[in-house]
């Protein structure tokens, strides 16, 4: 049970803390979302040998949690995360103005989406999972995944055109 | 430009949800680069976004915290965990620390009793009420006894006799 704690289910934490911080727009509250997650698995360790995949059943709980962050915090779907810095991408200063404008106006684009569509977001495009294990994780087949993304990307495709 | 054909012919399927996953990393790669057509610079700062957050992660301490509530915390149920004897053991010493108590106040009570001859000694005064009419009536009784006595001895032989 410990290695297995150890191995396999505590490295998820990083994963799990990006769709947490993209769930809660809140780094604070994400690390928190993310503990009691591992905490929840712990405690849950007799059915980790009836479970198909750890990971699923980790994800299934981090969103389950970061979802009941937001409805206690009463924003089930902010806008932007104003606290949090951009990474330097030039030197140039002008450039570095331009950069952290442009990218939290694509922050706010992402974080204006439904929550299902941010968190498929995640885990497609910064985790690089499947259709079929997105799906798995979410609890939904793959057309929904599909067409969820989908709908993500036309909109944000959209927010850009309009730019 | 061939490049960038392809560039833009991977966006395209991108915003139909049609590329794989390694096509997507292929797109995420090439937004990450500084010199970008000026045609594709708008899509830059979306893949920008999510690779900003591909970057976020939680640190060391973290994982301290998350062992020592877990598996560390088991560990210290099953060192705590003690035999019947050594559990009942301060019972044990309570029970002795009584006894001794008591030996300690009965010894000082006989010893008040014996040393002060002018203290009232309740337990004469109880099982004797005047020791002076005890003492007048002990020969009367040993009296008594020795006629009783000398009574059934001439019974016995009276016995023997007839017999």
């Amino acid at each position: 049970m410990e290695k297995i704690f150890k191995n396999d289910i505590l490295p998820l934490k990083d994963r799990l803390f990006r769709l947490a911080l993209r769930i809660t727009l809140n780094r604070q509250e994400a690390e928190d979302v993310v503990q009691d997650t591992l905490l929840k698995m712990w405690a849950r360790r007799e059915e980790w040998s009836n479970v198909n995949s750890l990971e699923a059943m980790a994800v299934t709980i981090c969103r389950n949690q970061a979802l009941d962050y937001t409805k206690k915090a009463g924003r089930s779907n902010m806008s932007i995360d104003v606290d949090r810095d951009s990474p330097i991408v030039a030197n140039d200063p002008s450039v570095q103005m331009e950069n952290k404008e442009g990218l939290s106006m694509a922050r706010a684009m992402i974080n204006d989406l439904p929550e299902v569509q941010r968190s498929i977001m995640v885990l497609r495009e910064v985790e690089g999972q499947s259709f079929a294990t997105i799906a798995d994780e979410l609890g939904m087949n793959e057309s929904q995944v599909r067409v969820y993304l989908h709908r993500a990307r036309q909109k944000i495709k959209k927010s850009l055109s309009i730019l | 430009m061939m490049d960038y054909k392809y560039i833009e012919q991977l966006l395209e399927h991108y915003w139909e949800c049609e590329t794989t996953t390694q096509e997507e990393q292929i797109l995420h790669a090439f937004f990450s680069q500084e010199n970008i057509p000026e045609s594709l610079e708008k899509y830059r700062e979306v893949f920008a976004a999510n690779n900003e957050l591909a970057g976020e992660h939680l640190d060391e301490e973290f994982d301290k915290r998350i062992l020592s509530l877990t598996v560390e915390a088991e560990k210290k149920v099953v060192a705590k965990r003690i035999t019947l004897y050594q559990r009942t053991r301060p019972l044990y010493r309570a029970a002795a620390m009584v006894a001794i108590v008591l030996t300690i106040g009965m010894a000082a009570q006989h010893s008040f009793v014996d040393d002060t001859p002018n203290s009232p000694n309740l337990w004469a005064e109880q099982s004797v009420e005047d020791p002076d009419s005890e003492f007048t009536q002990l020969p009367n009784s040993m009296e008594n006894t020795s006629a009783k006595a000398s009574e059934s001895e001439q019974d016995s032989l009276n016995h023997n006799t007839v017999k």
